[in-house]
């Protein structure tokens, strides 16, 4: 096996996402990058989709097909081409509500971010920051409290539950607003999901997620999905509501210092309501996650280039 | 990186730091948030938000506070110490959530600071001349030596107005790490200073002065002049740099500490003096507390401290500081007809240079911020921690009143205070007990889901103010109160035994001894402040067993609920208490 930038193989071992598949389709070839190396998407109309690596000719640089580099394994999935560094498992994650047939499912943008995908992940687990940083939208001041919930392991996965937030969008047809019920689970280290009580069906959940592409330590690509049992809203309200939120999200983003996320416990200031990130914290750090966080102190105090410029 | 980090340089000039403005810089790296406060004290902070690492200077500067752009957290001025997080309202935020504060000061129109305090104070004698004209600062891309290295053999040239007969001057360093520099012709009618600020391992800043000012009608000729010496400058040293070090990248020390800050608990005693004491109101005395050796930690509205008196009496005061007033403390000291020394004591023995020690601030009666409209109901000298929070609330967008009962306007306290609330204050004068509790129905009105009360006065005022709020159908929840002091005969009669649920251990509480006692006696250490069951500092869980409460910090479903007691005055009908601790 080559020798990888990340030299991290827990990552190098899971699958990524790293391009929308109707994206390789339509302008493919696409070059971007996973875990620091550069890669080549490609597979027009009728063809197989194929990944492979780009020698060393920076992102950018010509787009060759195939290049003779040996190709990586590809898994279509969710509208999403992904791939792999190392050795993945056989599947990907399941989303049972993805193969619901009334359910309308759409990738809705793919937004790229100058910080690590832990710092995004945990921005998309965080409920506090909406009166703030989604006012108007997602909260509004000053309904700030962050209600208990739960967070727990569950086969493997992280889920927090219970989770309540005031929320004035829901107010356009109620006088008070209303208070949204939310799930959180995290089944894959990079792809956060959110299950959120449909208003057509109270027994239903609609599913909104990203899944996050490391591209480097501090460079990451989210591409955003839905799946909702709504079929009233149009394509592009949706699409611009989200481009909104995360437009709103990539400054506060990128001024997060430092860029990796610190795993040591003590390195920022949890509070009670940051009990999911402090389980995710804890399970990058049980997984052996060193690509993207600083692991101890010790890393804490030194930092690169890359995350000054 | 080394030398130079226990030195003082200038990192902003005054004329950045516009009103309510977020100045962001570097000083060897290090990100430094600039921000000056409506008091005019400037503050120099890491710039990173303690919680997420968000840089503060995205943040909002209040005038009195800056507040996080990503979760809302608030750090004062002065102290930079965490006073409020909104995902809990109701929590104070522990002590040890401060950010870190570099030493600092401002002269000469310029910022000083230093990542490490300096082994010198401050000794700028040269620019005794009065205040100087600052010039642009302007920051150049080349590491600090290179800079240092061209300072020493470039030539400026003076304004021709100013000197025709030295046209040239070249800079000498004035200390041993060549970080000052000025003009070696004598003579000259203008000294210029230049100061160094390594900002980062590849730019340097550089700030000027010109001592004295020229005349009004001559600075911007001078300001002109200069700004095209040291482009000029600039210009030089950039175009001879080929390669860009990076050498501080590697082993730059990084500040991302998370805990830092004052290390005091709330049983430490602090020195304060008293360095002002005035007459509030018919009697009512204002002190004013500043410390003798530390700093005083960061207050949240709401919060009281404990005087410890010479004459062995401990008695507690709440606050009436406003927020980001931190650095000194202002109480208000009614004297009780009755007193048993303290309040007579501070009334007629304590004067202004007299020493004291005070416990840091306690808070039991915190403000919420999370609810549109903010009832405050004061009697009398009640008007204390209420006055806090009128002044927090001022600063928010959120509706209040402030309504102030007092026998007479004379009786009305700390004017000047008041003052500043405009039409959010509204007085009643004079009224009888019917009067008032007519008045505060009036005020309240039924409930609306979107108000809260919060009052503090005579305890009958406080006793018939929750039962009025209870009638008009007010939950408990939106019912705050505090009580200065517990009123009711407290019963010390009973025995029983308290079983500590963590440690495994049993304790007798015997007749006449308080449970807070016992846990003393026994290793227990539990933090304290009344000891009457009013301000709530001592409260513990409880796990099984009926309590005895006698408190009047509780309300009363949080009494039936029976989860909790205050250890000072609370027993047990139950033959045992189980304790969380």
């Amino acid at each position: 096996m080559p020798e990888r930038r990340c030299n991290d193989p827990a990552l190098e071992n899971l699958w990524h996402p790293v391009a929308a598949i109707p994206d390789v389709r339509e302008r493919g070839p696409i070059t971007t990058q996973l875990l620091g190396e550069n890669l080549v998407i490609s597979g027009q109309e009728g063809e197989e989709i194929v990944v492979s690596e780009l020698p060393d000719v920076g992102i950018g640089g010509p787009a060759v097909e195939g290049g003779g580099a040996p190709s990586l394994p590809v898994l279509e999935s969710f509208g999403f081409v992904w791939t792999s560094l190392g050795s993945p498992p056989e599947t990907l994650f399941d989303i049972p509500e993805f193969h619901e047939p009334d359910r309308w499912y759409e990738n809705s943008g793919s937004f790229g971010v100058h910080t690590s995908a832990g710092r995004v992940v945990e921005n998309f687990l965080d409920l506090a920051h909406f009166p703030f940083v989604h006012e108007g939208y997602l909260g509004e001041q000053p309904y700030t409290e962050v209600k208990e919930y739960s967070v727990g392991i569950d086969n493997g996965e992280i889920w927090a539950t219970g989770c309540e937030f005031y929320q004035p969008i829901a107010a356009v047809s109620a006088t008070g607003g209303q208070v949204t019920k939310y799930s959180y689970r995290l089944a894959h280290p990079f792809c956060p999901l959110l299950y959120k009580t449909s208003p057509l069906d109270p027994e239903r959940f609609d599913v909104i997620g990203i899944f996050v592409q490391p591209m480097t330590e501090v460079q990451t690509c989210a591409h955003q999905f839905l799946c909702l049992l709504d079929e009233t809203n149009d394509d592009a309200t949706i699409k611009r509501f989200q481009a909104i939120i995360f437009s709103q999200d990539k400054p506060i983003l990128e001024n997060q210092v430092p860029k990796r996320l610190p795993l040591e416990p003590r390195a920022e200031t949890p509070i009670r309501a940051d009990k999911t990130s402090i389980q995710y914290r804890r399970w990058l750090t049980e997984l052996g996650v060193s690509y993207g966080v600083l692991r101890d102190e010790a890393q804490q105090v030194a930092t690169t280039k890359e995350e000054v410029h | 990186m080394g030398q130079g980090s226990h030195q003082w340089h200038p990192v902003a000039a005054i004329s950045d730091l516009r009103h309510r403005h977020v100045f962001q810089t570097e000083l060897f790296g290090h990100e430094l948030v600039v921000w000056r406060a409506d008091d005019s004290f400037v503050n120099v902070w890491e710039n990173r938000c303690l919680h997420r690492g968000a840089r503060l200077s995205v943040g909002i500067n209040d005038g009195a506070e800056l507040v996080c752009a990503y979760h809302g957290w608030h750090y004062a001025n002065r102290t930079a110490g965490c006073t409020y997080i909104p995902a809990h309202p109701s929590d104070g935020p522990s002590r040890t959530v401060c950010n870190r504060v570099y030493p600092s000061f401002v002269q000469h129109g310029l910022v000083w600071a230093a990542l490490e305090p300096p082994d010198d104070t401050p000794a700028f004698d040269w620019l005794d001349e009065g205040e100087p004209l600052v010039l642009r600062s302007l920051p150049i891309d080349a590491p600090l030596e290179e800079v240092q290295g061209h300072l020493a053999d470039h030539e400026f040239s003076v304004h021709p107005d100013q000197n025709d007969q030295n046209p040239h001057f070249r800079l000498v360093p004035t200390d041993r790490n060549s970080f000052c520099y000025q003009n070696s012709t004598s003579g000259d009618p203008f000294a210029a200073r230049f100061m160094l600020q390594p900002f980062s391992s590849t730019k340097t800043v550089i700030h000027g002065l010109l001592a004295p000012a020229p005349e009004e009608e001559d600075r911007l000729a001078s300001l002109l002049h200069y700004n095209a010496q040291l482009t000029r400058f600039r210009e030089k040293v950039e175009s001879s740099i080929s390669v860009r070090a990076d050498h501080w990248l590697d082993d730059i020390d990084r500040p991302t500490h998370g805990r830092r800050g004052i290390a005091l608990s709330t049983a430490d005693e602090i020195e304060v003096e008293v360095v002002k004491k005035w007459k509030a109101a018919t009697d009512i005395v204002g002190l004013e507390l500043r410390p003798t050796e530390t700093d005083l930690p960061t207050f949240q509205p709401g919060a009281h401290i404990d005087l410890h008196l010479a004459n062995g009496l401990v008695r507690q005061y709440s606050l009436i500081n406003g927020p980001g007033e931190q650095g000194r403390y202002q109480i208000g000291v009614k004297l009780e007809p009755d007193s048993r020394g303290g309040s007579r004591f501070l009334h007629e023995e304590v004067q202004e240079g007299d020493r004291i020690a005070i416990s840091g601030p306690h808070n039991n009666f915190g403000l919420r911020r999370d609810t549109p409209r903010t009832i405050l109901l004061a009697g009398g000298i009640g008007v204390t921690p209420l006055l806090a929070m009128a002044q927090a609330l001022d600063r928010t967008e959120l509706d209040f009143t402030l309504h102030y009962f007092a026998q007479s306007t004379e009786h009305l306290a700390f004017q000047d205070r008041l003052g500043e609330l405009g039409d959010r204050l509204q007085t009643h004068i004079g009224l009888g007990p019917e009067e008032t509790m007519r008045t505060v129905g009036e005020t309240l009105g039924s409930y609306d889901h979107l108000s809260q009360v919060y009052s503090c006065g005579p305890p009958q005022m406080i006793n018939a103010i929750r039962d009025t709020a209870s009638d008009l159908g007010w939950p408990p929840e939106a019912i705050h109160y505090e009580y200065f002091k517990n009123e009711k005969t407290i019963d010390q009669l009973s025995a029983f035994e308290i079983h500590l649920a963590r440690s495994g251990v049993s304790l007798a509480v015997d007749s006449g001894k308080t449970i807070l006692e016992v846990l003393r006696a026994n290793g227990v250490p539990l933090p304290s402040s009344c000891e009457q069951g009013a301000c709530g500092t001592c409260e513990v869980a409880v796990l099984d067993g009926v309590p005895h409460h006698q408190d009047v910090y509780l309300n009363d479903s949080e009494h039936e609920a029976g989860n909790r007691i205050l250890t000072c005055v609370s027993r047990a009908h139950s033959k045992q208490l189980i304790l969380d601790i």
